[in-house]
């Protein structure tokens, strides 16, 4: 974490000459299989890609860890937004230093602006987005008639913590939980498409994992649990496919105002002790370096027909 | 000079790291025991036959055995934050506004942190509000291992605030949750535990 100030600074440093403020924001599209079949979009390997699949329409809040880039773009953000704020201030105190020693009205006293209070807000919220539950890649049943909605996200390359099933619509709010107790995020690489498959489904959870997401959990005796079907079609197989990566992702603030939960314990990459999120990968991989034994690469997985 | 602050305020939260456990949470804050003495007990007592248990939804409290009293506030806050929408956690861009925590304290922070919304304010009004906080503190203090009591509304209302569509005054806020930790790191209630 001291690193990433370090680089926070060094970024700031290396950005302080003047530079317009950019938008901080996770580029992204939506792609189609028909787009891609009539070639009005294409797959490109300078880009990430997130694939997803449920037996029902989806919607899944993403947040990307801000790297440097971020960090110093929102740092100059900040400085200009702050100067800005300042200047004001300075013009509203003289005219009521003007004011009150003229014996004038004054009105209010202008509220100081500092360093150390002024806020643009979180940078977080803005790389923060939802995929679905409109835009579907592909939708059909398949051969044993189960009926399947697919996602494919183009994303800018980086790490990607669920934020929940949260929905946000500009005009009404927010809608839906946040797993801002306990998440899990994985890393999206360029020229690759990142399969999280129909993980956010959650059948690969028991009963007793899924009490572990919130208190007001019911068992429902008609869920199916089954393993997690991180396949691809084969429609996208111009560029490879890999099995996202999981990680554990500690608690997040809840941005949106909505109900609060947590992913349920995930073997092999998540679990709690009370609150306390815990890297469960990370123990194993500090147990793999004690003992000397070599780690695993990312899984590639072969595309599949549906 | 910020990032000083910043740099200084991670160290703690690396020395907090222990094993592969992901902390977040701002370094928690201290009490002199005189401080925490000065912090009025309140009274718990009623005739729980008299309330109806549906009562119970709205006006309890929290416990946990062998809690001392800046971990309960600690948690308290926490779970105040993350019901009510307020930032809490540190993340390592938020440099501002862990600056404004170090000052003030974990509230400050979370000022205009919040992203409203008038239309579903206006749809769901306040009491929508206010029953996903409830649901948001039992699931929070569930997780942290607190046991969740009833109580009667008066002697709720005397140390708690309900919160919709407006906001708790700041020194409100702070005053009463420092109440709800003396009674969650005081003595066990004997009242049954309810459901969490």
């Amino acid at each position: 974490m001291i690193r990433i100030a370090a680089i926070a600074a060094a970024a700031y440093l290396a950005a302080a000459a003047p530079a317009a403020a950019q938008d901080i924001e996770v580029e992204r599209q939506p792609i189609e299989l028909k787009n891609l079949e009539k070639g009005k979009q294409a797959l490109d390997p300078a880009r990430g890609y997130i694939f997803l699949s449920a037996p029902g329409r989806l919607n899944a809040m993403f947040l990307k860890t801000p790297d440097a880039d971020d960090i110093a773009a929102f740092e100059i953000e900040w400085r200009e937004e702050y100067e800005k704020a300042q200047a004001k201030y300075e013009k509203r105190m003289a005219s009521y230093k003007s004011k009150a020693a003229k014996g004038r009205p004054t009105g209010k006293k202008p509220e100081e602006v500092s360093e150390e209070t002024f806020s643009i807000g979180q940078l977080e919220t803005r790389l923060l987005f939802a995929l679905g539950p409109q835009y579907v890649f592909d939708k059909g049943k398949d051969a044993s008639g189960e009926k399947y909605y697919q996602y494919l996200h183009e994303v800018d390359p980086g790490t990607y913590t669920y934020y929940g099933p949260v929905m946000v619509d500009p005009s009404a709010g927010a809608f839906g939980s946040c797993y801002c107790m306990g998440s899990f995020k994985f890393e999206v690489k360029a020229g690759a498409i990142t399969s999280l498959g129909d993980f956010l489904t959650e059948s690969w959870a028991d009963d007793a994992a899924m009490k572990k997401t919130s208190v007001f959990f019911e068992a429902d005796p008609e869920r199916v649990q089954k393993p997690t079907d991180w396949s691809v079609p084969a429609s996208l197989d111009a560029l490879p496919s890999v099995k996202a990566d999981l990680r554990a992702a500690g608690k997040i603030n809840n941005f949106y105002r909505v109900t609060i939960m947590r992913s349920p314990p995930i073997p092999g990459v998540l679990r709690y002790e009370r609150d306390v999120v815990i890297d469960v990968k990370a123990e194993a991989e500090a147990e793999t370096a004690k003992t000397g034994e070599a780690g695993t690469a990312q899984e590639e997985i072969s595309p599949t027909l549906q | 000079m910020r990032f000083a602050v910043l740099a200084a305020l991670l160290l703690p939260l690396a020395g907090v790291a222990k094993a592969q456990a992901i902390k977040s949470e701002p370094p928690q804050e201290t009490f002199a025991p005189d401080e925490i003495a000065a912090i009025a007990m309140p009274a718990l007592d009623f005739d729980y036959a008299s309330v109806k248990p549906k009562d119970f939804e709205k006006y309890f409290y929290f416990h946990r055995p062998d809690t001392d009293f800046e971990t309960a506030y600690a948690d308290i806050t926490e779970c105040d934050s993350l019901g009510s929408g307020i930032n809490y956690y540190m993340r390592a861009s938020d440099w501002q506004i862990q600056s404004a925590m170090a000052q003030y304290g974990p509230l400050a922070g979370g000022v205009g942190g919040m992203i409203g919304s008038a239309l579903a304010d206006a749809i769901f009004g306040s009491a929508e509000r206010r029953r996903l906080k409830r649901m948001n503190l039992r699931n929070c203090m569930h997780f942290k291992g607190y046991d969740r009591y009833g109580l009667e509304k008066d002697l709720w209302q005397a140390f708690h605030f309900e919160e919709g569509l407006s906001r708790e005054n700041a020194d409100d806020r702070v005053a009463a949750l420092k109440q709800q930790a003396r009674v969650a790191s005081g003595p066990k209630p004997t009242t049954e535990v309810l459901q969490p």
